[in-house]
């Protein structure tokens, strides 16, 4: 390591490399988990479930359907249709990780922000630095509230009807179900359409639609484990800003408070930042200053 | 302190474990609905299982758990007796199979109406209610004359779409042809006498995944808070029920089990009310 704090260059790779994959591994997890149980349930009502493996539908395990059903069990005791006490229970772990970690569950765990991210790779190929840059900043920060909207609308017209209207346009139920009847074919198009857009904008769900995620989101703002940069090690050459797949400009404060942070570490000295000890996931001020929002 | 990667990967596992695993042991895991129907608080039938509360996501074992219909006699009934393990067909799965039936519908309903003829309960079936011609064929030691003369009306001319279905993929008598034709107007054939209050289980929701229902058609399934965002106010429900609403997450058909009506005799009505609404 030189005397700046700079890492050689080749121990970095290798750190970077194995940070990146550890991630990598949780959301493949994850993403088999969930394929696993959704091809169980099918096998399940075919008479042919796996034993020991969940048989449980996407509907039970989705920790969104808990927030869905609040209003409705808070007014009357009872969950929303196809929803369970199980997604309740996922919903409040979820909620204490995202309290701790903000929202790592958007980062390392949800299959549909994994898959996004997997096709974001293929796109970065064909576009290379264009991609992920090609809606401009002013647009793009607007567009980003979407999914407040979004987030309202779910929960109005959950409420109201008593029935999980976002199933039928929800791209996550049509990613593990587009081989049952049970998908309607909106949801089968959002998902295709998510997935194209994948390819030239990282994790455009996530960004612009996600209702779950804009409920995560707001945890950035007072989440105990915040993503901090030390301005007075900082070298200032953005590498933390380019490696954010959200694009949120982590250089230009001291912490993230920025509503899209997902928690994937990318941008920390474990990654792009190649000063050590600049930014980090920490609950020490880092000698901030200013926080990024 | 500072968390690197390698330190998310316990954390995130561990959180999501012990939550899982402290709710399991506690009993408060439930990722499907209990497959206990409600039973008939009051009259002649009062303690038994009410097959009006049968839900999509019922197996055939399920049903013959509470209502004591062989999962057997259910698979011939229905023409899948053929398949690898008919106790594990679920009663949703009667609509994909039969498909598009002229005049009708083959599907939860028809298991519902089905096992009530089969125990001698009460239960009056949906209009398009339709039943496959093996079900006459097991209910003909089992109604009078009457009865089955009105059953015969609604037997459908009903071919099973799915290819997959063991063996014959046709419903006909015996399992061996196509059903005969039969119109569907004539009078229901459910059991007289009227169908008495049921009390409703704890949970309202099912575990299938099964399509809502269409806008602006009135279903079983149909929630208050659908009859609401289709334009029909909550004076014109509590006009026709003649009584207070329901909660927007209940459906219609377990308010009517609640309170001792027949959703059948307020389907019509919720139906052109919201026809109206729709056409405003």
């Amino acid at each position: 390591m030189a005397n700046n704090g700079k890492i050689a260059r080749g121990s970095r790779t290798a750190r970077t490399r194995k940070a990146a994959n550890i991630r990598l591994a949780v959301q493949i997890f994850f993403f088999a988990l969930i394929a696993l149980i959704a091809v169980n349930h099918g096998l399940e009502e075919a008479g042919k479930a796996i034993p020991v493996l969940s048989s449980a539908s996407l509907h039970a395990i989705c920790p969104f359907g808990g927030v869905v059903s609040l209003y409705q069990y808070i007014s009357t005791g009872t969950f929303v249709r196809k929803v369970h006490s199980a997604s309740f229970i996922l919903m409040w772990i979820v909620f204490v990780l995202t309290v701790f970690l903000g929202p790592v569950f958007c980062g390392w765990v949800c299959p549909l922000g994994s898959i996004q991210e997997w096709f974001g790779r293929l796109g970065r190929i064909f576009l290379g630095r264009r991609f992920n840059r090609l809606i401009p900043y002013k647009v793009d920060r607007i567009l980003r509230y979407l999914r407040y909207v979004m987030l309202g609308w779910v929960v109005y017209m959950t409420a109201a009807t008593g029935t999980l209207v976002f199933a039928d346009i929800d791209p996550y139920f049509a990613l593990f179900n587009f081989w049952s009847s049970e998908v309607a074919v909106a949801g089968l198009i959002i998902l295709g359409i998510v997935l194209l857009l994948s390819l030239v904008i990282e994790r455009p769900f996530c960004k612009y639609a996600c209702p779950y995620g804009a409920v995560l989101g707001v945890f950035n703002l007072f989440r105990i484990f915040k993503v901090r940069r030390n301005p007075s090690t900082c070298i200032d050459c953005k590498a933390c800003d380019r490696a954010c797949p959200m694009n949120i400009p982590v250089s230009s404060g001291g912490a993230v408070r920025h509503h899209q942070c997902i928690t994937c570490l990318k941008c920390t000295s474990e990654q792009a930042c190649p000063v050590e000890n600049t930014v980090e996931l920490t609950t020490i001020r880092l000698e901030a200053k200013e926080a990024v929002s | 302190m500072t968390l690197r990667s390698r330190h998310i990967v316990p954390v995130v596992l561990v959180v999501f474990v012990l939550g899982i695993g402290a709710t399991m042991i506690f009993n408060l895991w439930q990722t499907s609905s209990s497959k206990i129907p409600a039973a008939y608080d009051s009259g002649e039938f009062a303690g038994q299982y009410n097959p009006a509360d049968i839900r999509g996501s019922y197996s055939f074992g399920d049903i013959e758990e509470a209502f004591g219909v062989p999962a057997a006699d259910l698979a011939f009934a229905f023409g899948v007796a053929e398949r690898e393990n008919p106790a594990a067909f679920l009663a949703k799965s009667l609509e994909d199979l039969y498909g598009e039936v002229e005049e009708g519908e083959i599907g939860t309903d028809a298991v519902r109406w089905f096992v009530a003829l089969y125990t001698g309960l009460p239960y009056t079936p949906e209009e398009d209610t339709l039943l496959p011609s093996p079900a006459l064929t097991l209910l003909e030691q089992r109604l009078d004359e009457a009865q089955l003369e009105a059953v015969a009306a609604r037997i459908a001319a009903a071919r099973i779409v799915d290819l997959d279905a063991g063996g014959g993929t046709e419903a006909g008598a015996g399992g061996a042809g196509t059903a005969e034709a039969a119109s569907t107007g004539a009078e229901t054939a459910a059991p007289s006498g009227p169908a008495e209050t049921a009390s409703i289980g704890a949970e309202t929701g099912e575990s299938s995944t099964h399509s809502e229902s269409e806008a602006g058609e009135v279903r079983g399934k149909t929630t208050f808070g659908e009859l609401d965002s289709w334009g029909v106010n909550r004076q014109t429900i509590e006009q026709i029920l003649g009584r207070p609403a329901g909660n927007a997450g209940q459906s219609v058909r377990d308010y009517c089990i609640e309170n001792g009506i027949e959703f059948s005799s307020v389907k019509d009505a919720l139906q052109t009310a919201v026809d109206r609404a729709l056409e405003r």
